[in-house]
């Protein structure tokens, strides 16, 4: 059954560890920001369940996805590649495949760190444009945007517009943290996901405000 | 210098971003969505004052209190009473404390009632 925000939600499929924190973090921004709603695996707790069940539930409850697959490589911390992103894309595609109707109707991107690296880890993928992000958040917040403003009728400002209302965000982060008590880098999701939604929320009242004040 | 119109609250969302030279879409619902261009800004001021007290349409699983939490926090930072955590809990801890005098006061009154001889009779 389609649920309420079906057409808002957005499906985040990337890794959450320390070091691709960042990115994860810009993209839930840039989704909110665009007006739209950001889910993933850490929203449930881990003590609910099987994982890959609460996974499958909200990807069944996403009209888009995001799936970023830069974080598979072999390094030293993890010898073996890592397989829950591409697991993830494929419940997502086959969802898509063999689903109801409005299932049919999903749509998604794939995000890799280099160009064409594809090409060697997932080659059934041909065809499908894998963009190239190069670890960095202003790159990913620009191809998000411009993604997400196509799915729409109405038009999403520029890119820049949204990069430089999350510079901003970044410069008010860490003072939110401290009145709340939070430590800022291992805020969970649940929490970050807060502030963004009421910082955002205030941005676009003091807009609005200024707009009449001029 | 020639001073310019006040917004009529009754102008179109459209209508006000091609006034003020924004880019189409800027202005936005208090949950995030396209503020659509025909709505007037007296409507969308009333929501905005309404999703004040942290009736915000986000993610599912997130709960109207910590939305509203990071909603007070956000509005203390962004009108200059920005205060580190350090202080909150302590005070709020001797208030508790505090305003609950009565608790103390119940005990010795009862004592008192059970001490106190039947039939009217005076102590010495």
């Amino acid at each position: 059954m389609k649920v309420k925000d079906y057409d808002r939600n957005v499906f985040i499929n990337c890794a959450f560890d320390s070091k691709f924190i960042d990115l994860f973090r810009a993209i839930v921004y840039t989704v909110h920001d665009c007006g739209f709603i950001a889910r993933c695996a850490l929203e449930k707790g881990n003590n609910e369940g099987v994982r890959i069940d609460k996974i499958v539930k909200i990807i069944e409850q996403c009209k888009y996805g995001i799936h970023d697959l830069s974080s598979i490589e072999i390094t030293a911390e993890s010898p073996l590649p890592r397989y829950n992103m591409p697991y993830e894309l494929g419940v997502f595609m086959g969802c898509k495949h063999f689903g109801e109707a409005f299932q049919t109707r999903k749509d998604f991107i794939v995000l890799d760190s280099e160009p064409h690296r594809y090409k060697q880890l997932i080659s059934d993928l041909a065809g499908y444009d894998f963009l190239p992000h190069q670890n960095n958040p202003n790159t990913l917040i620009a191809i998000i945007r411009d993604w997400l403003s196509g799915t729409r009728a109405k038009q999403l400002p520029g890119p820049k517009y949204y990069q430089e209302r999350y510079e901003r965000f970044l410069k008010d982060y860490p003072k939110l943290c401290q009145s709340l008590g939070y430590d800022a880098a291992t805020l969970n999701f649940k929490d970050y996901y807060a502030l963004v939604s009421a910082w955002i929320q205030e941005e676009n009242r003091k807009l609005l405000e200024s707009a009449i004040e001029e | 210098m020639a001073k310019s119109r006040k917004v009529r609250s009754d102008i179109r969302i459209g209508t006000l971003e091609k006034k003020l030279g924004l880019e189409p879409g800027s202005i936005r619902n208090p949950d995030g969505t396209d503020a659509r261009s025909n709505k007037k800004l007296e409507t969308l001021r009333k929501e905005f004052t309404k999703a004040k007290s942290g009736k915000i349409k986000t993610n599912p699983t997130i709960s109207t209190k910590s939305i509203s939490r990071a909603a007070k926090a956000v509005s203390e930072l962004s009108s200059g009473k920005f205060v580190a955590n350090k202080s909150k809990p302590a005070t709020k801890v001797v208030k508790a404390v505090t305003s609950k005098p009565k608790a103390k006061s119940s005990i010795p009154k009862k004592a008192k009632r059970a001490i106190k001889p039947k039939g009217g009779a005076k102590a010495k």
